[in-house]
């Protein structure tokens, strides 16, 4: 009988070997199904999440049923896209969504308009890297700068902080982050010309951002604006001592550093036409703003000394004469209005601030209305102006307003205004400021041949006017706005031009990244209860200048962050967002297929997050219960971290009686967390706070930690290394034991250099040992021998013994093993071979004399030799340092020479330490020099099987090679 | 809850019986049960270091089976059948009556420790719904009444 | 004269009191210094007429029922004594046959009721251990014809051929193989196979051991619920007795096979009558079931082939090989053979353990046998196979109980609970019921039972309380219909059942339920209301009752209920002398 089966996959015939199922056939051929509970290395189908459906035709019926368990048969015929195929998919989905608590991303960042994230960059400031934080906005935005200072921060209002005591202080943190990044900014790559260009006439938030992000998608961009300098709305419309104008330039200055052309002064309309611009471009982005202040109908506002909030600002920093007289009245309570009071009083005005409304209802920022009273402004609440009274043709006398009383919430939600009659209020005044709103200049677009839709610029979902090749995003389309929301807008809309450019707007979507998916899970009612864990950390104040020192001048007023105030601040983020927000496959899997979180509503547990283990999270609200995790540990190592207890709805994946995972006694806990498919269970990145980021890889290597030497590969954010993850392997089959995995990853940075070569010699001269760590490669062993004889001392080894004589083969066709129980201290993952080894029959005896013939499998410091055996030696190239003679034994007399890191410190006289991490014990060091890391260096090792294994340097090291330090070592000796 | 210490030689004596394979696990938590009213951690932890087997299995096994529990019990267990046929012939009304009565819910143990009930799926004498079962005597035919009787009875009698 | 008195000593009889009669029988014959053999024999059948002693000579039978002790005086005297049948307590005479019986045809429980199962030579008596010795003369694949030809289909649920099912078994390449019998009858609502094993354990035991030769197993699990005590008593003691008579252990019977069976008390989870569960339990695991192929037939127990079958499947097989294919074949009907054992209760007026031939109707289940339903109420509805099966309306009264039929009709065989259900049931309820149990017995593996079934279950709920709109009634149709594509198991690809029959079937109640805020059975909570109305006599009795100190009213005056605080527990009406209580 043939071991291969003919199969037809959607249409296309495919061989097959016949002992598989219909998710390998589907797999082997690059055919998605999706599946939550399928792992790769165990033979045995799980059939517990039931997402891996799809028809199967055989001559006994077609159904839709579950790949992963369906053996293939000759002849069969596999849809995996039907319509009730997709049914049931999402089906299951959504049945896993109606249970699964908590956040796919934090509410912070689900408000913020321009969708940065904010949980992301407050880990990153609070871990002290702010460069790293901008870098993080930078991806979404240009202005982190202009945003930390003018940013009307949405954000804060949805921190769940708040129901601790504040919420975080975000824009501060990122005002604190965008300052030191701006000292020597970090930019994106350049990339080169596309050859398409892109008019983009506007040079606002909206215009800057779009130019921003068509330049990094290859375009050539020209900026056109009327004004006399670019930014819009962030220099004529914010005051200086809000965002101050040289902050400003610095931020466009590198913006248009990448290569981006403007012109000022050019009026589109009146010193451009729309139709030149697309003649001579391939696409128009227009993004022009709302520059017209509304004017409410009311009596007398066609006097000479009434104006707009807005024209008054423009006027004044273009530094216009503007006639006002002493007393002015502003009318309206938005952050405009802020901006004009305040602007008012630095120059010198008495000024007052109508307002129809109460102030909890007003628009303005409750902080810009504290700032404002603060500096002497007087605000009339419930008072509608009615008419302005002229006294004779030079000015204005009063402001007559109508006393209001709140009624029952309008339309907006707010208490609807009820003027009270006969009762009015009398404000003197020689000038009338309206602060209310403000529009586009629409005539002037019409009449370019765009078309409105009611009071904006019309556009469709995609950013595109009724011109085929004119986009339009900003303020000149949502109405006056925010700086955020703008350059949200623009980003997205940056995109759709792209997508235009690029064949054809039918491919553009809203990249997934920026939109909320299908199977964004949020946490519903969150209560002050649910938060009663946190300690009370009061919110930082930012430092700002006296109000009567500031009046006077238009300096910026807050003074900023400290960097220990930014981080501490940056703390207090409760990590709302899920830690698996990048990898999360039910996240995924649910946003491909549609998949919603409230189809099914019912009862769902609210089991607490249980960070009790230094390096893994459990929160059992987002288990899916597929199992990977217990078939991991059960059926991998036998090591039962933990098991479903149980049934029905109520089961759980938990430790033995429910205990925290830290205290569970174990070695082989990561393991968990790579196999979960969701943020059930976590590894956390080891920092103040775990982001989460996106890592990259940045390659395969092997862990040093044991002489086992397992393939893993190395993640990091930013260059940073930052998690280890087992590689693909067919012997270690993803699996990596907690020695390796959670080695503390190497960081020169964070070493307490002391002293350097010359000082090393002046120690060494005069006589040393020398002792290495067993991760010391052999080259390097070389060297340092080399360099003993030279300083007439002897090479130790800390810790080590015996080689092996056999390898995993023969353990695992062994008649018989025997292991010794500390051999899974030394080399933890041994168990998972043991245990492959049992499996296959391999009896495991309880002591050395029951094992007349088989494998021992010893620890290095075992006693007991045999002639088969493998010994778990404690690094990498233990083995080989055995092998080349090095001796073993700690050297404690007069001054010793420690190479790399060692569990035991000698306790000698005088101690040269070349290390490239920061141990606890190197502070007894009386020199320390740092070296390159086992991630950056290169060599060769023996492992515990005597196998050569070779290291390439998988990061850059501004250090020199190790070897050279050495040679240049035994040099000057 | 601090669980009273439980001498070595009467867990051992439950291990005698059974042999140690992994397929004698539910016969040696029955047993155990058996012998100690639930099955304490300590009880459990021992299980598994005579089977060799991760303790969480222990733990994973004995919550999944309805017969196992991990407190101890009242001198009294009444079980509600709550199979189909008593059901339709309002099984509910005897659970609450019993409830009333004791002044706990369902699965609780009285604070006189006198008393534990519990919901069955059903006891298979189903021609005689409602039935209850106390230390493993069957009643049936039950109205409120009667059922009121017979923990009063079992109250009264004291064991 | 040969005269002897049985005593019907299963459970079900000593719940309702045997244990006080056969004491008191025992005391009484002894002070009277009478000497005939008192037997201790499993269920008779008539559980309704529970306790049930029976007097037995060499031409006559006479059975008591609805015993007292205090009755036991007079039968002892009059009847024992004297000679002479005491009429008012008397069922059944060989004579005069209770027409309970008159439709039954018993083959599995032939022996139930007649020997004392804890005595095997009155099992051998009647030809017990007969059929061991033919098969043993035999080919495997001659008892595998047999069995075959019988046209015996699995008594479990599915109705998978027997036959069929040993040849996979037998076919598998294997050194060792099981048998196991299935006896964690969880199904609420059924008691026929305890009733077997208290009645007739040998018949199990012959069953199996004859299976066992057929496929080439050596070794044999009975797995059954830990809540029948007295059935695992009588196994043990009939696998001892059975092998000290050679009919187990080595050499059976002097031949070169030997087949040994273990007793497993199950630990009480319904999901391990799934085979693959029930096995995994065996194991010393929990009881999840995993996905099929690979058959149990080709990697079973301990991961060696295996054949399960139920309690009343093994039971049947010595009869068949005692009286040939054909003779089975006789009874039921074309594609099955036998007879099938109901647990008949409920609303009926004589519940009890029923076994008819299969093809036989509901309506002469129902109305023949058991005698209608209770107070002469009208009937609704009939469950059958627990939670796994369904609902069946009036209309189909007349439908004869087969597999094919009765899955057509939406229904199952199952393992034959079969609750009747009257006016007063209300079908939301009852499918709300059925729910919870499945729900709560789910295994918890896989995605679409263990949430699915609970989601099912809480708009149920809802529904129950009159929420929700007739759209929530598609909502919940399509989930019952995923959920029965594409869970796991048998537990989840049935669970919907229930819902799915009350839906077809009673889909008005649920609309009565949704539209119109009521329950026309008059029984979910959140839409009936109790009052009191003007025949209240004032005799307090309802306020004393009252859980929740809802009602109030002076003596010998009209009492009040709070609508406020009443829970609507009905403890008011029931104990109402003039039926003054009120339900809307």
């Amino acid at each position: 009988m043939s071991d291969k089966v003919t199969l037809k996959i959607n249409g296309k015939e495919y061989e097959t070997h016949a002992s598989n199922k219909v998710l390998d056939a589907c797999r082997e051929n690059g055919i998605f199904v999706p599946t939550l509970c399928e792992i790769e290395f165990i033979e045995e189908p799980f059939g517990g999440c039931r997402v891996c459906l799809a028809e199967v035709k055989t001559d006994r019926g077609t159904l839709v049923t579950t790949t992963c368990d369906t053996p293939v048969s000759e002849g069969m015929e596999i849809t995996t896209d039907t319509e009730q195929v997709q049914k049931g998919r999402k089906m299951a989905l959504e049945l896993l969504l109606s249970e699964h608590t908590g956040d796919c991303i934090a509410p912070c960042s689900i408000e913020c308009p321009a969708s940065l994230d904010v949980q992301g960059y407050l880990a990153h400031i609070a871990n002290g890297r702010p460069q790293e934080a901008v870098k993080l906005i930078k991806e979404k935005s240009p202005l982190a700068l202009s945003l930390g200072r003018a940013c009307f921060a949405p954000c804060e209002e949805e921190c769940r902080r708040e129901m601790v005591e504040d919420p975080i202080a975000i824009r501060q943190e990122k005002m604190y982050a965008a300052e030191v990044d701006i000292q020597d900014p970090w930019t994106p790559e350049n990339p080169e010309s596309s050859g398409k260009s892109v008019a983009v006439v506007g040079g606002g938030p909206a215009g800057l951002t779009a130019a921003y992000f068509l330049r990094l998608k290859g375009h050539d961009v020209k900026i056109y604006d009327m004004m006399p300098e670019l930014g819009g709305m962030m220099r004529y419309g914010i005051p200086n001592y809000r965002l101050p104008k040289d902050k400003l330039d610095k931020e466009i200055q590198w913006i248009l550093d990448l290569g981006i052309d403007f012109e000022t002064e050019v009026k589109m309309g009146e010193d451009i036409n729309l139709d030149e611009l697309r003649e001579n471009y391939d696409a128009v982005f227009v993004s022009t703003g709302a520059w017209e202040s509304w004017m409410v109908p009311i009596e007398g506002v066609e006097l000479p000394g009434v104006m707009g909030g807005i024209e008054f600002l423009i006027d004044h920093t273009l530094g216009k004469d503007i006639p006002l007289g002493d007393k002015v009245v502003v009318i309206g309570c938005g952050n405009t209005a802020m901006d004009v009071a305040r602007t008012l009083k630095r120059i010198g005005k008495e000024v007052v601030i109508a307002y129809r409304r109460s102030e909890e209802q007003a628009p303005a920022n409750q902080e810009e209305i504290e700032e404002a009273k603060e500096e002497g402004i007087e605000f009339k609440f419930l008072a509608s102006p009615k008419k302005v009274c002229g006294c004779d043709e030079s000015g204005i006398e009063k402001v007559t307003c109508s006393a209001v009383e709140l009624g029952e919430p309008d339309e907006s939600g707010r208490p609807k205004p009820i003027e009270i009659p006969d009762e009015e209020i009398d404000i003197e005044t020689d000038c009338v400021i309206l602060a209310i709103g403000q529009q586009p200049d629409l005539e002037l677009l019409e009449k370019e041949g765009l078309e409105k839709d009611r009071y904006t610029l019309g556009t469709n979902e995609k950013f595109q006017t009724n011109l085929e090749d004119v986009f339009a995003a900003g303020d000149a389309v949502i109405g006056a706005s925010s700086i955020v929301e703008c350059t949200g807008q623009g980003r997205e809309a940056a995109f759709a031009v792209d997508s235009y450019l690029k064949g054809g707007l039918e491919d553009y979507s809203i990249p997934e990244d920026y939109k909320i998916p299908f199977g964004y899970v949020h946490k519903d009612e969150v209560i002050e209860e649910d938060l009663a864990d946190w300690n009370k950390e009061t919110r930082t104040v930012m430092p700002k200048r006296e109000p009567d020192v500031r009046i006077k001048d238009f300096d910026e007023i807050e003074l900023g962050f400290s960097e220990e105030a930014a981080g501490s601040e940056g703390e207090r983020c409760l990590e709302c967002g899920c830690l698996d927000r990048f990898e999360c496959l039910l996240r995924e899997y649910a946003d491909l297929y549609s998949a919603e979180q409230h189809i099914y509503e019912g009862i769902k547990f609210e089991y607490e997050k249980d960070d009790s283990h230094e390096n893994v999270v459990r929160e059992p609200n987002k288990c899916v219960q597929c199992g990977s995790c217990v078939r991991t540990t059960e059926e991998v190592h036998g090591e039962g971290v933990v098991q479903f207890a149980y049934r029905g709805f109520k089961t759980i994946v938990e430790p033995a009686f429910g205990d925290p995972l830290g205290e569970v006694d174990s070695l082989l806990i990561g393991d968990i967390a790579d196999a979960c498919p969701t943020g059930a269970f976590e590894e956390v990145m080891n920092d103040v706070k775990p982001g989460p980021h996106e890592t990259g890889s940045v390659g395969e290597t092997y862990c040093l930690r044991c002489g086992l030497t397992c393939p893993v590969d190395v993640r990091t954010v930013n260059g940073r290394p930052v998690m280890l993850k087992p590689a693909e392997d067919e012997v270690y089959q993803g699996h990596l034991c907690d020695l390796g995995k959670f080695q503390r990853l190497p960081d020169v940075e964070t070493i307490d250099k002391k002293g350097d070569l010359e000082e090393a010699v002046e120690l060494l001269k005069d006589g040393a040992d020398i002792l290495i760590s067993p991760q010391t490669t052999i080259e390097e062993a070389e060297t340092l021998k080399e360099l003993a004889e030279k300083v007439g001392g002897s090479v130790y080894i800390s810790e080590g013994s015996k080689a092996s004589t056999a390898n995993l083969k023969d353990l695992l066709s062994a008649e018989k093993i025997f292991v010794e129980d500390e051999v899974y201290e030394t080399a933890p993952i041994l168990k998972m071979f043991v245990k492959r080894a049992k499996d296959e029959g391999v009896e495991e005896v309880d002591s050395i004399e029951q094992l007349d013939k088989g494998v021992a499998v010893l620890n290095y410091d075992s006693e007991v030799e045999t002639e088969d055996m493998i010994v778990a030696q404690p690094g990498a190239n233990t083995a080989g340092l055995i092998e080349n003679n090095f001796k073993v034994g700690i050297p404690d007399n007069g001054t010793v020479f420690v190479y790399g890191k060692v569990e035991q410190y000698p306790d000698a006289e005088n101690i040269v330490h070349l290390t490239s991490e920061d141990t606890e014990n190197i502070f007894k060091a009386d020199v320390v020099i740092p070296i390159r890391s086992w991630l950056e260096k290169s060599g060769k090792f023996i492992n515990t099987f005597d196998e050569e294994i070779k290291l390439t340097p998988l990061l850059e090291s501004e250090l020199p090679e190790n070897l050279t330090t050495l040679e240049k070592l035994k040099e000057l000796l | 809850m601090e669980e009273p210490q439980i001498p070595k030689e009467s867990i051992e004596k439950v291990f005698d019986k059974y042999e140690a394979q992994p397929s004698n696990l539910i016969p040696l938590l029955q047993e155990s049960q058996e012998e100690f009213g639930y099955l304490p951690r300590q009880v459990m932890e021992k299980i598994s270091d005579y089977l060799e087997l991760p303790v969480s299995k222990i733990y994973g096994v004995a919550t999944f089976y309805a017969q196992f529990r991990f407190e101890p019990l009242g001198k009294h267990m009444i079980k509600f059948c709550h199979g189909t046929a008593c059901h339709v012939k309002a099984a509910e009304a005897i659970t609450e009556t019993i409830e009333n009565e004791l002044g706990i819910k369902t699965g609780e143990t009285t604070e006189d420790g006198m008393f534990t009930i519990e919901r069955v799926a059903c006891l298979g004498c189903c021609s005689l719904a409602p039935v209850i079962m106390v230390d493993g005597e069957v009643h049936g035919n039950l109205t409120r009444e009667k059922a009121k009787k017979v923990v009063e009875q079992y109250r009264e009698g004291g064991e | 004269m040969n005269r002897r008195v049985l005593v019907g000593y299963a459970s079900c009889g000593i719940a309702a009191g045997a244990r006080d009669v056969y004491e008191e029988l025992i005391r009484i014959l002894e002070e009277r210094d009478i000497g005939i053999k008192v037997d201790k024999v499993g269920c008779v059948g008539m559980c309704h007429n529970e306790p049930i002693i029976e007097i037995e000579d060499d031409e006559n039978k006479y059975t008591y029922g609805n015993l007292e002790k205090s009755d036991i005086e007079s039968i002892v005297e009059d009847h024992i004594i004297h000679g002479v049948p005491l009429e008012d307590k008397l069922i059944q005479t060989t004579d005069k046959e209770y027409d309970y019986f008159s439709k039954q045809h018993k083959i599995v429980l032939r022996n139930s009721g007649v020997i004392d199962p804890e005595d095997i030579e009155e099992y051998i008596e009647r030809d017990g251990y007969e059929a061991l010795k033919k098969a043993l003369d035999m080919e495997p694949d001659e008892i595998i014809d047999e069995v075959k030809d019988s046209n015996l289909r699995g008594r479990g649920g599915a109705g998978f051929p027997t036959g069929l099912k040993w040849q996979f078994a037998k076919d598998a390449k294997a050194d060792k193989k099981y048998v196991i019998c299935n006896a964690d009858e969880g199904d609420p609502g059924a008691f026929m196979d305890r009733s077997v094993l208290e009645g007739d354990p040998h018949a199990v035991l012959e069953g199996m051991t004859i299976g066992a030769y057929a496929i080439g197993a050596d070794e044999g699990y009975i797995y059954c619920r830990a809540e029948y005590p007295l059935a695992i008593k009588r196994l043990e003691l009939g696998i001892k007795e059975a092998k000290k008579k050679g009919f187990l252990g080595d050499k059976i019977l002097g031949t070169d096979f030997s087949f040994d069976i273990h007793v497993k008390e199950g630990a009480g989870a319904f999901v391990c009558g799934e085979e693959t569960a029930l096995m995994h339990s065996i194991e010393g695991e929990r009881g999840m079931p995993r996905p099929r192929p690979p058959f149990p037939a080709q990697q079973g127990l301990f991961g060696h082939p295996t054949n399960i079958n139920n309690v009343e499947t093994w039971a049947n097989i010595p009869w068949i090989m005692r009286n040939g294919a054909d003779k089975f074949k006789d009874v039921g009907t074309d594609k099955s053979g036998g007879t099938k054992v109901f647990a008949l209760a409920g609303k009926v007026k004589r519940g009890g353990l029923v076994e008819v031939p299969i093809g036989t109707t509901l309506k002469e289940v129902i109305f023949d046998i058991g005698g209608g339903i209770e107070n002469d109420k009208e009937f609704k509805a009939v469950q059958l196979g627990g939670p796994s099966g369904g609902c069946l309306p009036k209309k189909y009264l007349d439908t004869p109980v087969d597999y094919e039929t009765l899955t057509k009709a939406g229904a199952i065989m199952g393992s034959g609970g079969m609750i009747v259900m009257d006016e007063d049931t209300c079908m939301v309820n009852v499918a709300n019921y059925f729910l919870d149990f499945t729900q709560e017995e789910s295994c918890g593996k896989c995605t679409f039972c263990r949430i699915g079934t609970k989601r099912m279950l809480e708009m149920l709920i809802s529904f129950s309380e009159g929420k929700g709109t007739t759209e929530d009634i598609e909502k919940l149709k399509e989930l019952a219909y995923q959920i029965k594509a594409h869970s796991l198991c048998g537990l989840g690809q049935t669970a919907p059942n229930p819902v799915l029959t009350t839906l077809r079937y009673f889909e008005d109640e649920y609309t009565a339920h949704l539209e119109e805020g009521t329950c026309p059975a008059r029984v979910c909570r959140e839409l009936i209301t109790f009052t009191i109305t003007e025949e209240c006599i004032g005799c307090t009795k309802c306020s004393h009752e009252c859980p929740v100190d809802a009602i109030s009213g002076k003596p010998k005056e009209k009492h009040v209920i709070d609508q406020d605080v009443c829970i609507k527990c009905g403890a008011c009406e029931e104990v109402c002398p003039v039926n003054a209580v009120e339900v809307e």
